[in-house]
């Protein structure tokens, strides 16, 4: 999935209806985060929990692509470390798939 | 500089607003030459500060307003939030036990393990031990910090607002 735009305390709740059913599918989920410009303590929330789900259910999860401000509260949060990060689409694919 | 010196806005205690701010903030910066990572840095304080206002301080489901000011001032920017919501000094709030809430609630706003350098600038201006009240506080924080020059300071002066006693204005001010 690509979020767009700002995910703040408001849009979260709507990241957070899209995401987590993703995981009762099967599969894997790859989050593109090249169009999220922002996120704030409500989107790693709701990503958090995503991670929580993907270990529950063994659904894959990995994020890529992310701008330099979603870059930077990733890094500050200590959050980078909880999540597979890839630097683009096709590694991030070629990771889940392995 | 050009446009105006400060922008002040009131908003209604709804989430909603906090993305209709954020583009006022951004044309603000924008106005004043400011760089991108300041926006950033203060628009993600003021959803940080602004959605635990509106979550957590309001004891009916009525209407308030919060009022936001702006200011560029000659050291960078000079944000203040004043509400009548409920007081919360985070200073004087127990430390969160990151681990117990872990453990506990997996479904609660993730706590933060973030904790101040020992270089002294990721502190109150109060001087106390800084103790950062949740992961979103202390991300505006510290972006404040990175974005800003090292004077940069948040002040948590938050008494109950200007609807309970106008002689003592509650706010809170961010320095970026």
């Amino acid at each position: 999935m690509t979020p767009h735009g700002r995910v703040d305390s408001n849009s979260a709740r709507d990241l957070e209806e899209v995401l987590l059913p993703l995981f009762d599918d099967g599969g894997s989920v790859l989050v593109d985060l090249d169009k999220m410009s922002y996120i704030s303590s409500a989107g790693l929330r709701v990503l958090l929990l995503a991670a929580r789900r993907s270990k529950a259910t063994g659904v894959s999860l990995a994020l890529c692509c992310m701008s330099k401000p979603v870059e930077e509260v990733f890094a500050i949060s200590g959050f980078a470390k909880l999540f597979r990060i890839h630097p683009d689409r096709p590694e991030a694919l070629a990771a889940l798939q392995a | 500089m050009t446009g105006t010196a400060a922008l002040d806005l009131t908003i209604r205690n709804d989430l909603a607003e906090i993305g209709r701010l954020a583009e006022e903030v951004e044309a603000f910066c924008e106005a004043k030459g400011l760089g991108g990572g300041i926006a950033h840095a203060l628009n993600l304080s003021l959803d940080e500060l602004l959605a635990n206002t509106i979550s957590y301080g309001y004891d009916d489901a009525a209407i308030h307003a919060i009022e936001v000011s702006l200011s560029a001032t000659p050291g960078g920017v000079t944000m203040v939030i004043r509400d009548d919501a409920r007081a919360f000094d985070p200073t004087l709030a127990p430390d969160p036990d990151i681990d117990a809430e872990a453990r506990r609630s997996p479904d609660r706003r993730p706590r933060h393990p973030y904790r101040p350098g020992d270089d002294g600038r990721d502190r109150l201006s109060t001087g106390r031990r800084q103790k950062p009240a949740d992961l979103g506080e202390a991300l505006g924080r510290v972006l404040a910090h990175r974005n800003g020059d090292r004077r940069g300071h948040y002040t948590g002066d938050d008494r109950g607002g200007h609807g309970h006693d106008p002689a003592r204005p509650g706010g809170q001010q961010l320095r970026a």
